[in-house]
């Protein structure tokens, strides 16, 4: 089978986006092993249907949504093997000591103690700049979901920051009676 | 038509997207109107920029080149990824060194990332005009340049006047003149601080200006020069602007407009 040759803007395009692709991955998957694996397949995958795109814009989101189906397909298919996440980063923990800023470590390790699904959102709109509508989309989610989500992931890490370095949080208690008294999106 | 809106639907909205003060004209406005309100928008900010820090997580360039390199070996292109304004710095180098010099940091099994035994930053390469302190912001803003190339493409502004105000206001800055177009207008963080992304309209195309407040690492002008771009960073006590574009501005001359148009409020 001959395959197609990418569209120019393919090179340039993947240049780009790779760190920031790279590190989205980083934290779905929690392993830098997993997450490469991931990235080789999502780039092989966006490359072969490159000249599907119709709207060179949605380029980012379309491969986003690649990059994720393809962790899943690789999770499913190592949790026959009784693979597990969290086991992963365990076995590599040299991979996951920060030196550099002991504030960065403790918003990290507030990042972690989110729940997945609170995680991701938080990460495609923070990191990645997406609108609630695109998050909601790359997620299948509704929109007013997407919202709540967001919503109570940054009250969580609030709290958690809070409570190790009351400085670090730089909230006052006002705040977070305020944040307790806000009722999430239906 | 304003949208009336009570503190409890602000802080809802708020929460889920601070970014959206800006842009949504009933929440900008409540944020105006309500001092205990505007707090609470002014911790959602701080909030996101040590989560942007957070998130940030530093990427081994030859880590992205293998990625790329089973693509590239099927499409037949030339080996080896240029990655526009970065220099490589060996990964090999620096594990080896920081694990030789490893000592146990914390008894608890943190989940925490990638410390120097596991990254090297993309690095910019700058004229030698710039002092060692501008080198850092320099290198983030051309870093965040590259995250937004979308902003570079355009032709129309996409931020409502009313926005771009509310923005420069929170880095305290007034808009003297209306010299300058501009495009776009959001916040974002540089170097960890608040600071102000616009997009202003230059001879050739659009031209980024960041407005970083403060300036305690006590950065001088100078000038910044990438494979890309080539730029002018403006010092003061009160803050920075770095203004930069491509290779064929004239950025001797927006940089006097930026001076003109902008002034740091007392």
């Amino acid at each position: 089978m001959t395959e197609v040759q990418p569209s120019p803007n393919f090179d340039q395009f993947s240049m780009s986006f790779s760190a920031d692709l790279y590190r989205y991955l980083l934290w779905l998957c929690k392993d830098p092993d997993t997450a490469s694996d991931v990235a080789q397949e999502t780039w092989i995958r966006a490359w072969r249907s490159w000249d599907k795109l119709r709207d060179a814009k949605a380029a980012k989101q379309w491969v986003l949504t690649i990059a994720r189906r393809e962790f899943y397909r690789i999770l499913d298919k190592r949790r026959d093997h009784h693979y597990n996440l969290e086991d992963a980063m365990l076995s590599n923990p040299q991979h996951f000591v920060n030196e550099e800023n002991d504030q960065v470590d403790q918003v990290r390790d507030a990042l972690w103690e989110l729940d997945d699904d609170y995680r991701e959102p938080l990460m495609l709109q923070v990191m990645m700049g997406y609108s609630t509508e695109e998050i909601a989309t790359a997620m299948d989610l509704k929109q007013g979901a997407v919202l709540t989500r967001l919503f109570r992931a940054r009250k969580q890490l609030k709290d958690v920051l809070e409570k190790h370095n009351p400085d670090l949080g730089q909230v006052g208690k006002s705040e977070l009676e305020n944040f307790n008294n806000v009722t999430p999106f239906k | 038509m304003v949208v009336k809106l009570d503190c409890a639907a602000f802080k809802r909205a708020c929460g889920a997207d601070p970014q959206a003060v800006v842009v949504q004209e009933h929440l900008m406005k409540h944020s105006s109107e309500c001092a205990d309100c505007d707090q609470f928008y002014q911790s959602m900010l701080a909030l996101d920029v040590r989560l942007m820090q957070a998130f940030t997580v530093p990427v081994a360039q030859n880590s992205l080149d293998e990625q790329l390199s089973h693509v590239q070996h099927l499409s037949g292109s030339v080996a080896g990824i240029h990655q526009d304004d970065a220099k490589v710095v060996s990964l090999q180098a620096h594990k080896e060194s920081a694990n030789k010099n490893r000592t146990t940091k914390r008894p608890k099994q943190r989940f925490a990332w990638f410390g120097a035994a596991a990254a090297s930053m993309l690095m910019v390469s700058f004229l030698f005009t710039l002092p060692t302190n501008n080198v850092a912001i320099a290198e983030d803003v051309i870093k965040h340049i590259h995250h937004e190339p979308n902003l570079l493409t355009l032709t129309e502004p996409m931020t409502s006047p009313a926005a771009i105000d509310m923005v420069l206001k929170q880095m305290g800055i007034t808009q003297k003149s209306n010299e300058i177009k501009v495009l776009a207008a959001k916040l974002c963080p540089i170097k960890g601080q608040l600071s102000a992304h616009l997009v202003i309209q230059g001879e050739m195309s659009p031209v980024t200006l960041m407005i970083m407040p403060g300036n305690k690492t006590g950065t001088k002008s100078g000038n910044i020069d990438s494979h890309a771009f080539n730029g002018r960073f403006i010092s003061s006590a009160a803050g920075n602007f770095a203004v930069v574009g491509n290779k064929l501005e004239d950025i001797d001359a927006l940089k006097k407009q930026v001076n003109n148009s902008f002034q740091w409020n007392k």
